[in-house]
C-alpha cells in the first residue's frame, strides 16, 4: 500500500506564509536559537530564513523583469493600421483559368530555374496589378499544385524560402488577399502541398498583424473548426496555427477527439492543445483523460499528467492532491513523477521524500531521484541533507551516490 | 552543549548560504531598475515574452540607428548567445524570426550595414552563434540582392579567409558560405587547420575542398603527404584517397609515386586506396606484395574484394597462384573462392 501524503508541508506551500512573516520581520526581539544555543532550532531558522531569502530575490527578478519587460503581444507597435478586408475577393471556389499559358509558363520556369530574385519581381509585379494580377498568381499556385514537388522545392529550399518571404513582407495587403483567394479557391481540395505551408506561416503572418486582416483570421479559424470537426489528422498543424492566432477549438469537441485518439501523434497533439488552454475545462478533461487511460495507454497518461503539472488553472493542484492519494502504486508514481517534471523549490523535499519511502518499487525510484538531478537538483540536496530520513538503505545509497 | 561535528559543519554551510542570498538581494534591491532605454534589457524583454511586433520595433529602432544602434543589438546577440538558450530562441521562435525576417526585407540597406558591423566586431570570437548566425544568413542575403552589396560581399569574403586562418570554427557553415558565394579561398589559408592534429575531425573537409581546387589543391595534397607526420597519418591517408582518385579520374602517374613510396605506411595507405578502381593484370605482384606486407586482416579481407569486383583477372591469378600468399586469412579466403570455382566448374561439367 502506499503512504497516506503528508499535504500540509508539500503541495499546498502553506509555509510560504510563514516565510512570509519570517521575511517580514527578521529582526524581532525574541532571542535567536543560535543565542540560545539550540542547535536543532538555530537549523531551522536558518532554512526558514534561506527559503525567505529565495523568495524575496525570485520576487525581486521578478519586479526588475516586469519593469523593463513590454507589454504582452499585440499589433505592430509602430503604426496602428486599419483593417484591411480581404474577404470580398475569396468568394471563389477554384482557381480563374483565365491566365495565358505562356504567362504561367513563364512563371513556372522561374521556378523550375530556382531563380529567386525572379521570380519574387515577377510576383511583385503582380501583385501590383490589381486584380487581373491576382488573377494570374492564383492560376500560377494552382499549376504549382499540380506539381507538387515543384512547390515543395519552392519552399523546401532555403535560399528560395528566402526570396519568396518578401511578397509576405513588402506587400501585406497584396498578400493577404492572394492568401485568403487561395484557401477560398482550395477549400473542396484541402490537402495541396501549398496549403501545408500556408498553415505554417499564415498564422505567423496573422499573429504579428494581430486584427489588421480580420476576414482571413476568421476564414482560418472557421476552416481549422471545420476540419477538425471532420476528423483532420493533422492535428499538431492545426491546433498550431488556432493557438498562434489565440483561438481555442470548443472543449467538447476536444473532448471528443480525445476519446475517439488511439494513436500517440493524436494524443500528443491533443494534450499539448489542452495544456495551452491552460483552464479549468482543460483541466477537467485531462484528469478524465487519466483516470479512464492510465493502463491503456501509459505514455498518453504520462504526458498528460505532465502537461497538468505545467498549467497554472485553478483545479490542477487539486487534481494532483487526489492523485497522490490513491493507494493504487500505478497513479501514484506517474503522478509524482510528472509533478516533479518541473522545477519546484525546496519546500516539497517532504513530498519526494515520501514517495522515495513509499512502496513503489527501487527501479522506480531510481528514474525519480534521476530526474530530481536533472530537474530539481535543489531538493535533491535537501533530501540528502537528511538522508537518514530514507528508511530504505538501497534509496539512501543511490540518492547520495 | 558540544554540537555534533556533523551538526556544525551543517550550520557553517547554512550560515554561508544564508549569507550568500542576503548579499544577492542587497545587490538586487540596490540597482536601480533599469531605465526604459536599457537596449538589452527592452530586447532581452521582448525575447522573453516572444513577443514578435515588440521586437520589430525595438529592433527597427537600433537598426536605423547607424554606429551606436548597430552596436546595441550586437550586444544583445551576444547577451543571448552567453545564454545559449536565448540565442536558440531568438533564431528558432517564429514570432521572432519573423520579426527579424521583415526588418530584413524592408531595410536590406540597413541590413547590410549590421551585418558589416557585426563582421568587424565579432572576428575575434570564432566560436560564437552569432557568427554561425552571420554565415547561415549572409550568403542567402547577398545573392539574393544580386550584386548590390560588393563590399560587403568583399568583407565576408576577406573573413572567411581569416576564419579560415584561424582555425575554421564552424568549418560546414563557412564552406556552405564559399559555394554559396561561389568563392575559392587562397589554398594556403586552408594550411593551418590541416597541418594542426587538434583539428583533425576538420581535415576530411578540407581535403574534400582542396581535391576540386584544381592543380593549386592538388600541389597542397601532395605537400601534406610528404610533410604530415605520424600524428597526421590517418589523414595522410585520407588524402592518398584522393591522390588516387583523381589519378584514376585522368591524372595519370599520380598514384604511382606513392604506391612505390619509400616510407611503408604512405606505400600501403597508397595501395590500398589504389586497388579501389580497376587495374591490369601488370599489377599481380604490386596487389600480391599488398597481402604479403604487414596490414591487418581486416585490409587483406577488404583488398580481396576490391580486386574481386574491380580487378578480376588479378582476383583469378591470386586463386590459382594462392600458394604465394603468406598471409594465413588471406590464403584460406582465396582458397576457399578456388574451391568454390573448381566445384561450380565441377557442376557445369
Amino acid at each position: 500500500m502506499v503512504e497516506k501524503p503528508d499535504r500540509s508541508r508539500a503541495l499546498f506551500s502553506a509555509g510560504i506564509l510563514v516565510l512570509a512573516l519570517v521575511a517580514a520581520f527578521p529582526a524581532a526581539p525574541v532571542p535567536s536559537a543560535r543565542a540560545r544555543g539550540d542547535v536543532a532550532g538555530e537549523l531551522q531558522e536558518l532554512k526558514d530564513r534561506i527559503r525567505s531569502l529565495e523568495e524575496a530575490i525570485v520576487a525581486e527578478q521578478a519586479k526588475r523583469a516586469a519593469a523593463v519587460s513590454p507589454s504582452p503581444p499585440s499589433a505592430v507597435e509602430e503604426e496602428v493600421r486599419e483593417s484591411f478586408h480581404t474577404g470580398p475577393w475569396a468568394q471563389a471556389e477554384e482557381p480563374p483559368g483565365s491566365t495565358p499559358k505562356e504567362t504561367i509558363d513563364g512563371l513556372l520556369a522561374l521556378a523550375i530555374k530556382g531563380d529567386g530574385s525572379g521570380l519574387v519581381a515577377a510576383i511583385q509585379k503582380q501583385l501590383a496589378a490589381g486584380d487581373k494580377g491576382h488573377e494570374v498568381l492564383q492560376d500560377f499556385l494552382h499549376a504549382l499544385d499540380k506539381n507538387p514537388s515543384l512547390a515543395k522545392r519552392l519552399v523546401g529550399r532555403y535560399d528560395l524560402a528566402f526570396a519568396l518571404l518578401h511578397p509576405a513582407m513588402l506587400q501585406e495587403e497584396g498578400w493577404a488577399r492572394l492568401a485568403h483567394s487561395y484557401l477560398s479557391a482550395t477549400r473542396k481540395t484541402t490537402r495541396t502541398v501549398l496549403r501545408g505551408y500556408l498553415y505554417s506561416f499564415l498564422p505567423v503572418f496573422l499573429e504579428f498583424h494581430r486584427g489588421r486582416f480580420p476576414d482571413l483570421e476568421e476564414a482560418l479559424t472557421a476552416e481549422i473548426l471545420q476540419l477538425v470537426q471532420a476528423g483532420d489528422k493533422r492535428l499538431r498543424l492545426l491546433f498550431t496555427a488556432a493557438e498562434s492566432l489565440g483561438y481555442f477549438l470548443p472543449i467538447d469537441l476536444i473532448e471528443k477527439r480525445l476519446a475517439q485518439a488511439t494513436d500517440f501523434q493524436a494524443h500528443s497533439a491533443l494534450l499539448l492543445h489542452l495544456g495551452a488552454r491552460d483552464d479549468k475545462d482543460a483541466v477537467r478533461v485531462l484528469k478524465h483523460f487519466v483516470s479512464q487511460n492510465m493502463r491503456r495507454y501509459g505514455g498518453a497518461v504520462s504526458q498528460a499528467l505532465v502537461t497538468l503539472a505545467k498549467m497554472s488553472a485553478p483545479g490542477v493542484e487539486q487534481v494532483f492532491r487526489e492523485l497522490t492519494w490513491t493507494k493504487d502504486a500505478l497513479t501514484y508514481s506517474k503522478a509524482i513523477r510528472a509533478y516533479f517534471a518541473i522545477p519546484r523549490h525546496a519546500g516539497f523535499a517532504p513530498e519526494a521524500r515520501r514517495y522515495l519511502n513509499s512502496r513503489v518499487s527501487f527501479p522506480e525510484k531510481k528514474l525519480f531521484i534521476n530526474q530530481l538531478r536533472r530537474v530539481n537538483p535543489g531538493i535533491l540536496d535537501e533530501l540528502r541533507q537528511l538522508a537518514e530520513q530514507i528508511t530504505s538503505d538501497e534509496v539512501r545509497e543511490f540518492l547520495l551516490k | 552543549m558540544a554540537k555534533e561535528p556533523a551538526e556544525t559543519a551543517e550550520l557553517e554551510r547554512l550560515r554561508a548560504r544564508a549569507a550568500a542570498l542576503e548579499a544577492q538581494l542587497a545587490s538586487l534591491a540596490g540597482k536601480n531598475t533599469p531605465p526604459a532605454d536599457d537596449a538589452s534589457a527592452v530586447l532581452m524583454g521582448h525575447l522573453d515574452s516572444l513577443n514578435g511586433p515588440g521586437m520589430y520595433t525595438a529592433m527597427e529602432k537600433r537598426l536605423l540607428g547607424e554606429e551606436k544602434g548597430h552596436q546595441e543589438l550586437l550586444q544583445f546577440f551576444i547577451a543571448c548567445d552567453q545564454e545559449h538558450e536565448k540565442i536558440l530562441t531568438l533564431t528558432h521562435d517564429s514570432r521572432l524570426v519573423f520579426a527579424m525576417l521583415r526588418l530584413v526585407a524592408l531595410y536590406p540597406g540597413e541590413t547590410a550595414a549590421l551585418c558589416a558591423y557585426m563582421i568587424r566586431n565579432t572576428r575575434e570570437q570564432t566560436g560564437s552563434f552569432v557568427r554561425r548566425e552571420i554565415y547561415n544568413f549572409l550568403p542567402v542575403f547577398l545573392n539574393y540582392h544580386r550584386g548590390k552589396y560588393p563590399e560587403l560581399r568583399q568583407l565576408l569574403k576577406e573573413d572567411i579567409v581569416f576564419q579560415l586562418q584561424k582555425g575554421g570554427d564552424y568549418l560546414y557553415k563557412l564552406m556552405l558560405a564559399m559555394r554559396d558565394l561561389q568563392f575559392k579561398p587562397p589554398v594556403d589559408s586552408m594550411r593551418p587547420i590541416l597541418y594542426s592534429e587538434e583539428k583533425r575531425s576538420l581535415h576530411g573537409a578540407v581535403l574534400s575542398h582542396l581535391a576540386g581546387r584544381g592543380d593549386e589543391g592538388l600541389q597542397a595534397i601532395l605537400k601534406f603527404v610528404e610533410e604530415g607526420g605520424d600524428g597526421l597519418q590517418q589523414s595522410v591517408s585520407q588524402a592518398l584517397k584522393h591522390i588516387v582518385d583523381l589519378d584514376a579520374a585522368g591524372r595519370k602517374g599520380l598514384a604511382l609515386r606513392f604506391v612505390e613510396h619509400q616510407e611503408p605506411a604512405i606505400r600501403k595507405a597508397a595501395t590500398f586506396y589504389y586497388f579501389g578502381h580497376p587495374r591490369e593484370p601488370a599489377d599481380f605482384e604490386r596487389a600480391l606484395g599488398y597481402l604479403n606486407s604487414e596490414v591487418t586482416v581486416a585490409q587483406q579481407t577488404l583488398i580481396i574484394g576490391k580486386l574481386k569486383r574491380n580487378s578480376p583477372a588479378i582476383y583469378q591469378q591470386l586463386i590459382q597462384e594462392s600458394g604465394k600468399v603468406r598471409a594465413e586469412k588471406a590464403k584460406a579466403i582465396l582458397e576457399k573462392a578456388a574451391a568454390r570455382a573448381k566445384k561450380e566448374a565441377g557442376d557445369d561439367g
